[in-house]
């Protein structure tokens, strides 16, 4: 049976997400004979339509078609506000979004598969992790064969032959020197779309040889290299807790981008499940050409995804956010060092440095609920990933509702909860001691509150520093050049009269002893020039 | 139910059958006796017709099954829920039976997907649209070229907004295919009513000519609670030299204005830099319900003694007033 000649194998009718269409539409006649009823001539032009519309088609098509996901978790609202309700004793909140919303389960393997990085999908034995996995391969161009065939699945007696290949026998024998010995690749090393199941299951001395693999993206046995082509990598767990046959070595935890959690199963829907089993359905066989995306289509849809802009108001709050972190007063004596790195290096225990840190109010000062800051890995990611839900959504530019959303799934695994914090005691925040992802939305939420608190989208003083630095010291006169010397020693010397100290003054004190020393080494060429 | 059309289901029956589950998968509600019905009534005949016009029977009926499925899952077709225009089309259909015959179901899609937009579109005229297709058969039976025809009636049945689009169309069929969409009964005709209206919105060339007069060519809106586009009065402006309006309550929206002698469309815009526009640099003036048109003279319009706000084109002015929630429209037509 053709399936392009079947309504399973239809797509959502573009525009998807209307509110992202251009202003002013140019009428097309064609358009009189599009509708409902497909002509059966739609689907052979796929690459027609712009991608992000395509990346739309593909997630509509998953959650009507492949995965029940009936789950609207990364919400958008219009410029009317969301419908909430509450339920129960503990006032447990609903809200209707008034804009196009979507699935954290099925959005962020889809933006992990345009962006090509590193998702982690964790969640019970039975919820749809590798089948998501699976979908991603489909979408990639492979046959449902090709990608169970090249799916890894994690098992206690993995090798490193089992998961990258194996010498040649015969050339063992025969090789003189070790360039002569041939390896046979395993053919997943070559797959745009790589799904490793159960990761947490590999021994260790494996899980080093799959690093390799994922974070510098050849193989090498013997000293042979191949080079891995660029790829978006699907790894599941069924516990990330450390639930697995094997701990996880932390520089692989560390190369994962995205982490997201499968959501339960709402048993209104066993319906669903019941003419599945009856009548023998099987999505991913039946997946629409029309959404299958070509290797110079992703290719194209990354560099889409990186011209999306990330606009300067917007990376200020991001900065502001990431600042809160990484500061601990108690970790050293030079400011520079003063930073949860030191206080980790040390091996001391945190539960006995962070008593030394008193003065402060902890339960607003967010950056005392996490054990360490952000790595300059988990900024990257956190903004290829809001610059391609921007493009799934069809903006050219990032939101702030696209930042919100993105952030928890990026920071999962990465920003490490100091649960014994005060902040965890407060009235309300104990739930975040389990909910990893409405712990995260809520610290950038109050980071947010903060950044508005301080004015810092009109009055931010370092932001005018460093305009004028950015403008270019060539030319800067001597006299210009002792001003804005003054001017960032003023600063300082202001900043220095406050009480407490903070993560965002203590980035924006060091940004100013870069300015500082800049201009002073500036000054010392232009005078003995 | 015909034997041609019988033993055509019972060919590839397996098939239909394994269709229909899976539609019913997805759209539970679907019903096997209600679409069996479908079947009988709106498929069979034009499965019978388009045989009969030389089609295959067995793809002309794959093509009309799976069309007919879509639709009766869409409530479009069916004995219970169903859209009027498309029910009506598919009965019509038999009339196409030789381009239905050579393209079931690019046809039969095409046919019910543009009733269903003139069928929602108001003041557009299905019904007019559905003749004029079918008469256009006696001279394109080619799937294509009919379905270029088609796009040109739907312009001339009142969807304003493919005006560019149906000249262009028209200017590549053949005369006596164009001189029908036309409604001329000289094909010679044509290039000469093609440029006319390429200039004057308000030319229709199957009506006799006349002396040019400003009169009022239509009054488009309405109130939103009475099937038309406005919850308040409205008032007009000219953006990129288009006709635009904005709805006096705040939720209703802004509008872009597609008028000419065929009919008139709204299509939901957004204007940021909305000014009043008036009749300036354009040759219409309206003063006190007098509006006049260099070349045209003058004529008086009481409704237009008393106006929220005007814009005007070349062609076209364009008047709302501060009780009504309709748009006026004065062109001098010829």
């Amino acid at each position: 049976m053709p399936i392009d000649s079947t309504p399973i194998a239809k797509v959502s009718e573009a525009p998807t997400n209307p509110g992202a269409a251009p202003r002013q539409k140019r009428f097309d006649v064609a358009d009189l004979y599009r509708g409902p009823a497909s002509t059966g001539e739609a689907v052979a032009g796929p690459s027609a339509i712009p991608l992000d519309e395509k990346l739309r088609q593909a997630y509509f098509w998953i959650v009507n078609h492949a995965i029940i996901s009936p789950h609207y978790d990364l919400e958008y609202n219009t410029d009317k506000p969301p419908q909430v309700f509450t339920f129960g004793d503990a006032k447990a909140k609903l809200s209707l979004p008034s804009g196009q919303s979507y699935s954290s389960f099925v959005l962020v393997p889809l933006l992990n598969f345009a962006a090509r990085r590193r998702c982690l999908l964790v969640g019970g034995p039975g919820r749809g992790k590798t089948a998501s996995a699976t979908l991603m391969g489909i979408l990639a161009g492979y046959s449902v064969r090709e990608v169970r065939r090249g799916m890894q699945h994690g098992q206690p007696q993995m090798t490193i032959s089992d998961l990258i290949g194996n010498p040649l026998p015969a050339d063992l024998i025969a090789a003189q020197k070790m360039d002569d010995i041939r390896i046979a690749w395993r053919k997943w090393l070559s797959m745009r779309v790589k799904i490793i199941d159960e990761y947490n299951r590999i021994p260790t001395r494996t899980q080093s040889a799959l690093l390799t693999v994922m974070g510098d993206n050849y193989a090498e046995i013997l000293d042979q290299i191949y080079e891995c082509p660029e790829s978006a990598w699907f790894l599941t767990a069924n516990d990330d807790a450390g639930g697995g046959t094997y701990q996880v070595i932390e520089a692989l935890r560390d190369r994962i981008d995205v982490v997201v959690h499968t959501l339960h199963f709402n048993n209104r829907f066993v319906d669903e499940l019941l003419t599945r089993i009856e009548e023998n359905l099987k999505p991913e066989e039946v997946m629409p050409p029309a959404i299958i995306f070509s290797e110079a289509e992703i290719d194209r849809m990354g560099d889409a995804i990186r011209e999306v802009e990330f606009p300067t108001a917007l990376r200020r709050r991001l900065e502001f956010f990431a600042s809160q972190f990484e500061f601990f007063e108690p970790a050293a004596e030079q400011l520079e060092y003063k930073t949860k790195d030191t206080a980790k290096l040390s091996g001391i225990d945190f539960r006995a440095l962070t008593a030394l840190d008193t003065g402060k109010d902890k339960v607003k000062d967010i950056g005392a609920a996490t054990k360490n800051g952000f790595s300059v890995r988990a900024l990257m990611t956190t903004l290829i990933f809001a610059k391609a839900l921007a493009f799934f959504r069809g903006y050219k530019a990032v939101t702030l509702d696209d930042l919100r959303n993105i952030v928890p799934f990026v920071l999962h695994d990465k920003l490490v909860p100091d649960t014994e914090a005060p902040f965890f005691d407060a009235a309300g925040n104990q739930v975040y001691r389990v909910d990893r992802v409405g712990w995260i939305r809520r610290l950038f939420d109050l980071s947010c509150a903060e950044f508005d608190r301080l004015s810092l989208d009109k009055d931010d003083p370092v932001t005018a520093l460093e305009a004028e630095f950015d403008g270019g010291l060539q030319g800067v006169s001597e006299a210009e050049a002792r001003a804005r010397l003054v001017k960032i020693e003023r600063l300082l010397a202001e900043w220095g009269k406050g009480r407490k100290l903070y993560g965002p003054m203590f980035d924006d004190i060091l940004k100013l002893k870069y300015l500082h020393q800049r201009h002073t080494n500036y000054l010392a060429w232009l005078l003995i020039r | 139910m015909s034997a041609i059309f019988r033993d055509a289901l019972l060919a590839r029956r397996e098939r239909y059958n394994a269709i229909f589950a899976e539609a019913r998968h997805y759209q539970p509600q679907l019903d096997g006796a209600a679409f069996g019905l479908v079947l009988i009534d709106s498929v069979a005949p034009l499965v019978e017709a388009a045989v009969g016009a030389g089609g295959d029977a067995g793809a002309v009926t794959d093509g009309l099954y799976v069309c007919a499925l879509e639709l009766y899952g869409h409530g479009m077709l069916g004995p219970e829920r169903n859209d009027p225009w498309v029910t009506a089309g598919w009965k019509a259909m038999a009339g196409l039976a030789r381009p239905l015959g050579q393209a079931p179901r690019l046809i039969a899609a095409a046919v019910s997907n543009a009733l269903r937009i003139l069928g929602q579109t108001p003041g557009a005229r299905p019904q007019a649209w559905l003749d004029g297709l079918r008469a256009c058969v006696e001279f394109a039976d080619e799937p294509d070229t009919l379905l270029k025809a088609g796009q040109a009636l739907a312009w001339r049945c009142g969807l304003a907004h493919y005006r560019p689009d149906a000249l262009a169309i028209l200017a590549a069929l053949p005369a006596p295919l164009a001189a029908r969409v036309l409604e001329l009964p000289d094909p010679a005709r044509v290039a000469e009513a093609l440029l006319r209206m390429a200039v004057d919105p308000w030319h229709d060339p199957g009506q006799p000519a006349h002396t040019p007069r400003l009169t009022r060519v239509a009054r488009i809106g309405g109130f939103r609670g009475f099937g038309g586009v406005f919850l308040a009065p409205p008032t007009v402006t000219l953006i990129d030299g288009e006709l635009h309006a904005q709805d006096g309550n705040a939720e209703g929206g802004m509008w872009r204005i597609c008028a000419d002698a065929f009919g008139a469309t709204f299509h939901r815009s957004v204007v940021d830099n909305w000014t009043e526009a008036g009749t300036r640099g354009s040759p219409f003036k309206l003063v006190k319900g007098r509006v006049s048109k260099i070349g045209a003279g003058e004529a008086d319009f009481p409704d237009l003694a008393v106006v929220s706000s005007v814009a005007a084109t070349t062609t076209t002015l364009a008047a709302s007033t501060p009780l009504s929630h309709y748009i006026w429209l004065v062109a001098a037509s010829v």
